[in-house]
């Protein structure tokens, strides 16, 4: 086996079947192609369990070679809907103005219509290699090829080809990509599940008259002083995050402490009312 | 090689025309190219299906095709188009090449001009360019020291394309297109129609050795023209000089070449002498000669080789209603050295005592018939 297939082997690649339906329904409702970038989590398993049994050398060594195996989930896509966002003619990443933080980006999709089995076309296979120059990723980069069917099958039906590829050695290697559904069947890979998806960065903060007197109040209200710079500020800088979250939770709860009072005070007065009347 | 498709009849298989900026640019490659390239599949990549936005080319390399799809957007007329490759070509990765040379401002991609009619066919002329480059450096990288040797000496000769031919995902035979004979084949045949360039080439398959001890066996060798070249000079009538033991290309080739050069020159003569030979007939064939119709037919090899004939009756005819036809006869006196007068002179003094015969000949094969 080829090294760069045996690497593609020991990434287990999957993505919620939630994902994967969002993002084909993306592809297939979309006027032409499409692309956009991927999102999920990567995650590098413990090494696999010692063998109980005496195996053959043979397989120990590949045991030891393929290393702590590693797995990517993709939980999510962004997409403008559009052919070539991501590339420019010659397949380099270009950034537009409206397309989202790529740095949280695990890899990338495209979608088009096409006759020959899903293979990576020359934009194709050069963006993925200058994505994965510009994201510095720890792992693979991950490319899922997306062929909706063609419109001679007419609208009622849809069909959709996918493949998977991973970017090892700068080739892109077919991979499998399981999905990854709710349900008995699939309760491992749940529990399995940690939380550890870094939180996407929030848009920069817009010029303050952003917001209408009435929307200002609301906010003001909801949230006594903390403005949305706060917490902005808050969320992007972890550090300070625990203390100003206590403080806002403290300042909330002294809300609610006075009007517990205020209620406690009425309805004394309204009870007083009631027995002076009698 | 087939000439290329009537481009007029370029329809996709759902009936949706062609945007009109990419059909355009198609119908220029169609006339312009001095490739025979063809158009496979048309199809559409837009979701109503409107307009038809892509298509897949059989470009020449090697003495076969490469297909190509090229991935259009009518819904993004300006986008320049994308490529999708053979499935054995996925090393060829055109513009992840520039992006390391840096080259590509210099590429076509870089300025894509979609309203340039000429555009498409840039393109493909560079991709072409680089693809011989990239099966070159395949062929190169063949574990045979035989092969290597080749490579290493023939390679530079201008035009030469080289590929390597993979079964089971291995490669194991290394294919060279030689062009052969730096003429312009054009200019020997006056007045000629041909449209594409005419060249004749080499095709020099080599099996690659794993072994190292075993002694290389002999390329497989054949003559390919383009198509236009036949009715002036058949190749399959060359003989091949022998490869002997050892030999190697660089050795083989010259003298291949003056061989074919000799022949070639005297095609191009004997085009003379077929219209000297012919002019000759009509004064003589030109009085009917028993009213019996003689076919001729004057080989490419003429005068060496002496014209066919064949006769035809007028009086008789087979149990189809078809006339009687002799036997082609072409063991007549002949010399290549007479000139066309007394070679049609001797034919007709030879036909005049055959007439007789072949008029027994018919008169006998009809009462077999009753």
């Amino acid at each position: 086996m080829a090294p760069a297939a045996a690497a593609a082997d020991a990434t287990k690649l999957s993505v919620s079947g939630a994902a994967l339906a969002a993002l084909l329904a993306c592809c297939g409702s979309a006027d032409g192609d499409s692309d956009g970038l991927l999102f999920g989590v990567a995650s590098r398993a413990a090494a696999a369990p010692p063998s109980f049994y005496d195996d053959d050398d043979d397989d120990d060594q590949a045991r030891a070679s393929s290393g702590p195996s590693l797995s990517i989930s993709v939980a999510g896509h962004a997409s403008v809907a559009q052919p070539s966002s991501l590339a420019d003619p010659l397949g380099r990443f270009t950034r537009s103005s409206y397309s989202p933080d790529p740095s949280a980006a695990v890899g990338f999709f495209s979608s088009s219509r096409r006759r020959s089995p899903l293979r990576p076309s020359m934009r194709e296979a050069a963006l993925a290699r200058s994505l994965s120059k510009t994201l510095v990723l720890a792992h693979p980069l991950v490319f899922l090829l997306v062929a909706p069917s063609s419109s001679a099958a007419g609208l009622s039906v849809h069909s959709f080809d996918y493949r998977a590829f991973l970017l090892v050695d700068f080739r892109l290697v077919p991979s499998s990509l399981s999905v990854v559904n709710a349900g008995p069947g699939f309760r491992e890979q749940y529990h399995a599940f940690a939380p550890e998806s870094p939180l996407p960065s929030l848009p920069e903060q817009p010029v303050k008259q952003g917001y209408s007197i009435g929307e200002q109040k609301a906010l003001d209200g909801m949230v006594e002083g903390f403005g949305l710079e706060r917490v902005g500020s808050m969320v992007t800088s972890a550090s300070a995050l625990t203390s100003e979250m206590e403080e806002m939770y403290s300042g909330m709860l002294r809300k609610l402490e006075g009007l517990a009072r205020q209620v406690e005070r009425s309805n004394e007065r309204v009870l007083d009312q009631s027995i002076t009347a009698r | 090689m087939t000439p290329p498709a009537d481009t007029a009849a370029l329809a996709s298989t759902s009936g949706a025309p062609l945007a009109p900026l990419v059909a355009a640019q198609l119908n220029f490659v169609l006339s312009q190219a001095n490739l025979p390239i063809r158009v496979g599949q048309i199809w559409s990549g837009c979701r109503d299906g409107r307009y038809a936005d892509r298509f897949t080319l059989a470009i020449p390399f090697c003495l076969d095709y490469v297909y190509w799809d090229f991935l259009y957007n009518a819904l993004s007329p300006k986008v320049a188009p994308d490529v999708v490759f053979g499935p054995d070509d996925e090393g060829f990765q055109p513009l992840v090449d520039f992006d390391e040379t840096g080259s590509g401002e210099k590429s076509c991609l870089a300025n894509w001009d979609c309203r340039d009619t000429s555009a498409l066919l840039s393109l493909i002329k560079e991709l072409r360019e680089f693809y011989i480059e990239y099966q070159k450096k395949r062929a190169a990288e063949v574990d045979d020291a035989r092969l290597k040797f080749e490579i290493s000496t023939v390679l530079s000769k201008e035009g030469i394309e080289v590929c390597t031919v993979s079964s089971n995902g291995r490669p194991d035979e290394v294919k060279f297109a030689v062009p052969l004979l730096d003429l312009d084949l054009a200019k020997l045949v006056p007045g000629c129609p041909w449209k594409l360039p005419q060249k004749i080439h080499l095709q020099a398959v080599f099996p690659i050795s794993r072994s190292y001890s075993s002694v290389p066996s002999a390329p497989r060798l054949k003559l390919v023209s383009t198509p236009d070249l036949k009715s002036f000079f058949s190749v399959d009538d060359v003989k091949l000089p022998p490869w002997l033991d050892g030999m190697c290309m660089a050795e083989y080739l010259p003298n291949l070449e003056e061989n074919l050069k000799i022949q070639v020159v005297e095609a191009s003569a004997s085009i003379g002498s077929r219209r000297r030979f012919i002019e000759a007939l009509a004064p003589t064939f030109g009085r009917p000669l028993e009213a019996d119709p003689v076919h001729f037919v004057i080989p490419l090899q003429f005068p060496k080789h002496q014209p066919v004939l064949t006769l035809e009756s007028s009086q008789h005819f087979n149990a189809q209603g078809l006339p009687i036809m002799s036997a082609p006869v072409n063991d007549y006196p002949w010399s290549p050295r007479w000139d066309p007068t007394e070679m049609v002179e001797r034919i007709y003094d030879f036909l005049v005592d055959e007439c007789q015969t072949f008029k027994k000949f018919c008169s006998d094969s009809i009462p077999q018939q009753k």
